[in-house]
């Protein structure tokens, strides 16, 4: 216990320790994220009118940013598989990073959510047993249990493996193996419930549609490598962290299948719609082509299906084995992923409305700034729990300075 | 709506010729002389309306006013009773509507095959509509007159889906009227009038690329 | 290609590696921690402008309402009243109506009759205390009429906004579209706290003040019948409708889902909903389905009814037939 405490003691310590670099990056989320709390201490007092939501489009860019977010949390399991499954031991130097991501990342899908509330005070009125917690029926308690319980894996996961690391000690196999395998279950499960919200609503068509639970897992088993990647350079680039190549391509092959897959699925979809389109494919043709002069998703879609043509073709091309061009890849289909899934399936959803109104939505600019608040607040978790684990991992922060440092390929 | 409304200056005109004309010759109800009709006119009370009072006096938020709504005729605005014998005594029934001097001259017969005025008006008593059998219906039983011709429309409006109820679905929790044919239905012209249609809602102030021109299509 | 070298090797520790606390770096950093509890404070300063009045700790832990017991009900329904008479000034009497036995309640509509003059739309508001900017605003009526070509029953192709000088317009027909009280309603089955729920009497209710604000039912509903106060409902104090139910049609708290009730403080005592009550045409037929009498019986019986979006199961209460 007391261990623990110091362990504890000497995070915090370090946490406010680092270069300049590190002062100025971490600066500038907390700047961010506190003009994303100011926008959200607004929409607090004057209510979700401070947001471009209306009756018609009645979700908007939070739940589609928490809907894009779920996924990534979910593309850490595209680290774990290959580290536990296939025992890639490359993978194993990596693997922490995109747990931690997980983390940080289901922290902002809950903050999304949250910001999302009309009455957030209320928030345990979804919890037993001071609530009344509509399970199972709803798919959003669902919801919340799987991104919670996802939550807690990866905390536990995390912090069981981080805090043997301090001490020096191999982490007994019992107390996180099974947990590593249920954690790989549970990923899938987060996102295919957070597709269900969506799939089991009959009344609206665009996403009443058993083909949208498999494309979420595509498209965020492309978004979330391409975050990692992009983070390992960074890792790569600023630290003293070793991550060999290894495990950045074998994450580009996973993103290659997986943006296949992804778009395979949107050309299925896209025939069904076009080839024999019915009374519900009006959203479609709002998203694409736009619907009786209202295109305002337009530009939306059509750069995401850019962007998603590019980065598909950098990594099917022998060119992303070049580091800057897959860097390039990765950024082009986060971007085009994060467009696709949020404004392109969220808002189409609500348009027309089940009455036939178009109705468009963009966000507004104090929702914009609640969700830069919250993108910048989960970077700066991320950087911080990185700034944390990076030393643990190369035996900077360890109980007994005295023992030799264990080499970063060890353990773990 | 309003589609008894009959106030021109003419008819107004006119109608105090005709009232000067036939007071000479007549003795007015109520042993009033003629000599007293112009220029003050007698007060005239109206008789008790003969359709009910439509729903509820607590509802006072809620336009329940019946679609149609008359305003009587100008030989009673002008002190007339509303004993239509007063003048139809003299006139002898017609078949045939003609080109009256005065009165209904407003009126267009526009009922299908409905086209003779004592289909419906009674030859002798022009205060009561006229049965099959030529017996007297009386004006606040006007539904068992149109019910002689449209008897699936009044089978619905015995059920109460034809027309309208107002007040208690629940009549052991309170009283409950219905609206009679000719309170929405002018019998001459039955066919429903088109009205002005209430404010739309708008489209929604906070979304985004409100319609450009005008109004919103959609 | 990877620019740094294995760091195996590198035995310093952290506190080592970076600067150990000293007196300068310890001042340094409460001066940073001042500066960052001051941008904390700045950007929470927006609560200062919270209405507090109505955040009390009896609100906030009030109960679902079917947990109540009567007598914190009546406390509930007190305080309500207080509330509204403190901000909008008008003191309402705020009852609690529960359903009658062996009633359940039922909606049809007669297409062939509606001429589209928006009366009921406008009388939703008059009952509900809907909010609303002007006289003229039923942006919030839970009734949505629709504009139709005559030919189909295309409703991506209608018109809510239509406003020519005189309905019915030539080639037109008129829809009213209203909460359908499904008897599978699939907004109640999404609420993660059971907020909205279908009433013995087949009423789908909301708790407002069990509500969270999560919108999911506004998503989950196929006919677009509920609305989300956004704001804190505007309402002078002269539209207000002083005759409430806690179900229904009392004023609704910001950040809540509201919908049609079928008027239940109406109608669980007998009464007419109020769009029927305004109805100039007679289109709209309303009544107990458990009643064989019943005038919803009889068009069930006698009339070739359909149901809105039957394919996607709802069930809904909501009957519409064309009937001269």
């Amino acid at each position: 216990m007391r261990h623990y405490l110091t362990f504890l003691w000497r995070i915090a310590r370090l946490s406010f320790q680092g270069g300049w670099r590190f002062y100025a990056w971490m600066t500038l989320l907390t700047a961010i994220a506190l003009v994303g709390l100011n926008a959200y201490a607004t929409q607090l007092v004057d209510g979700l009118s401070t947001t471009g939501m209306t009756n018609q489009v009645s979700w908007g860019a939070y739940i589609a940013n928490f809907t894009f977010l779920v996924g990534v949390a979910a593309a850490a399991v595209m680290l774990v598989i290959p580290a536990y499954v296939y025992k890639k031991g490359f993978m194993h130097e990596v693997v922490i990073f995109g747990e931690l991501m997980a983390i940080a990342v289901i922290i902002m899908c809950l903050l999304f959510v949250t910001v999302d509330l009309g009455h957030p005070e209320r928030f345990h009125h979804m919890i037993p047993p001071f609530g009344m917690f509509n399970w199972p029926g709803s798919i959003l308690s669902w919801d919340v249990i799987v991104l919670n319980g996802y939550l807690l894996l990866n905390m536990h996961i995390c912090g069981y493996l981080l805090y043997k690391k301090y001490l020096g000690r191999p982490p007994t196999k019992a107390f996180y193996i099974p947990f590593v395998f249920i954690a790989i279950a549970w990923a899938i499960s987060i996102h295919t419930v957070t597709a269900f919200l969506y799939v089991g609503l009959a009344g609206r068509s665009y996403w009443h549609n058993p083909i949208v639970a498999p494309r979420f897992l595509a498209s965020a088993f492309a978004a979330g490598p391409a975050l990692l990647i992009l983070t390992f350079q960074v890792i790569r680039k600023f630290t003293r962290y070793w991550i060999g190549d290894e495990p950045i391509f074998m994450l580009r092959m996973i993103m290659t299948v997986a943006m296949l897959i992804n778009v395979f699925l949107l050309g299925c979809e896209v025939f069904t719609e076009f080839y024999a389109p019915t009374a519900h494919s009006a959203a479609a043709r709002y998203l694409y082509f736009g619907l009786h002069g209202h295109g305002g998703l337009m530009p939306w879609i059509w750069t995401a299906v850019a962007l998603d043509f590019v980065g598909l073709g950098l990594l099917i091309t022998p060119l992303s084995r070049r580091i800057s061009w897959l860097n390039v890849a990765c950024a082009t289909c986060f971007l085009g992923i994060w467009i696709e899934k949020g404004m392109g399936l969220i808002i189409p959803g609500f348009v027309p409305s089940p009455l036939g109104q178009v109705v468009e939505y963009l966000p507004s600019p104090n929702e914009s700034l609640v969700c830069l608040g919250i993108w910048a607040f989960g970077a700066l978790l991320y950087s911080w729990m990185l700034h944390v684990a990076i030393p643990i991992m190369r035996g900077q922060l360890r109980a007994n300075p005295g023992d030799t440092a264990p080499g970063p390929r060890a353990a773990i | 709506m309003r589609n008894d409304r009959r106030t021109t200056d003419a008819t107004g005109r006119s109608g105090l010729v005709f009232l000067a004309l036939i007071a000479s010759v007549l003795p007015l109800p109520g042993g009033e002389s003629a000599a007293t009709a112009t220029p003050a006119l007698p007060v005239v009370t109206k008789p008790t309306p003969t359709q009910p009072a439509v729903g509820l006096p607590t509802d006072r938020h809620l336009d329940k006013e019946p679609p149609r709504a008359t305003h009587g005729l100008d030989l009673v605005k002008m002190g007339w009773t509303y004993n239509c014998m007063d003048c139809h005594r003299l006139l002898e029934a017609k078949w045939h509507r003609d080109a009256p001097m005065v009165e209904h001259q407003n009126i267009r017969l526009i009922h299908g095959e409905n086209r003779f005025c004592l289909n419906c008006h009674h030859p002798t008593n022009r205060n009561a509509f006229v049965d099959y059998d030529g017996s007297e219906i009386a004006e606040s039983d006007v539904v068992r007159l149109c019910a002689k011709c449209h008897g699936t429309t009044f089978r619905d409006w015995q059920a109460g889906v034809h027309g309208r109820r107002n007040g208690y679905w629940d009549t052991a929790s309170g009283s409950r009227s219905q609206l009679r044919c000719i309170q929405c239905h002018d019998p001459h012209a039955p066919k429903f009038p088109v009205m002005k249609p209430l404010a739309p809602p708008t489209y929604p102030a906070r979304a985004a690329h409100p319609p450009t021109e005008g109004r919103a299509q959609h | 290609m990877n620019p740094v070298e294995p760091a195996d090797g590198d035995s310093r520790t952290v506190e080592q590696a970076c600067s150990p606390l000293t007196r300068r770096t310890f001042l340094k950093g409460s001066a940073a921690s001042a500066v960052g509890l001051a941008a904390m404070a700045a950007a929470l300063r927006p609560l200062l402008a919270l209405e507090k009045e109505n955040l009390t700790l009896d609100a906030l832990l009030q109960r679902h309402y079917r947990e109540l017991t009567p007598d914190q009900l009546g406390r509930i329904l007190d305080r309500l009243e207080g509330e509204c008479e403190r901000t909008y000034g008008v003191h309402p009497e705020i009852r609690d109506i529960r359903p009658r036995d062996g009633t359940e309640f039922a909606y049809a509509l007669n297409l062939g009759r509606c001429i589209g003059c928006r009366k009921c739309a406008h009388a939703c508001l008059r009952e509900n205390n809907q909010s609303r900017d002007s006289d003229e605003d039923i942006n919030m009526s839970y009734i949505r009429v629709l504009e139709l070509e005559k030919g189909g029953i295309d409703l991506e192709t209608s018109d809510h906004y239509y406003d020519p000088g005189t309905v019915p317009r030539p080639g037109k027909y008129y829809m009213p579209v209203q909460c359908q009280q499904c008897r599978e309603a699939p907004c109640t089955k999404v609420c993660p706290v059971r907020a909205t729920w279908k009433e013995p009497d087949g009423v789908v209710v909301v708790d407002y003040n069990w509500c969270i604000g999560c919108r999911y039912c506004m998503a989950a509903c196929p006919y677009d019948a509920r609305r989300f106060n956004y704001s804190k409902p505007k309402l002078a104090a002269k539209h207000i409708n002083p005759d409430q139910g806690y179900l229904s049609n009392r004023i609704r708290p910001k950040g809540v889902v509201e919908k049609c009730t079928f008027c239940l403080h109406r109608t669980r005592e007998g009464k007419y909903p109020a769009c029927l009550e305004v109805c100039p045409t007679g289109a709209r037929v309303f009544g107990n389905i458990r009643d064989p009498d019943s005038e919803i019986n009889y068009i069930l019986q006698n009339k070739r009814v359909y149901v809105l979006k039957e394919d996607v199961g709802t069930r809904p209460r909501f009957y519409y037939f064309f009937d001269k």
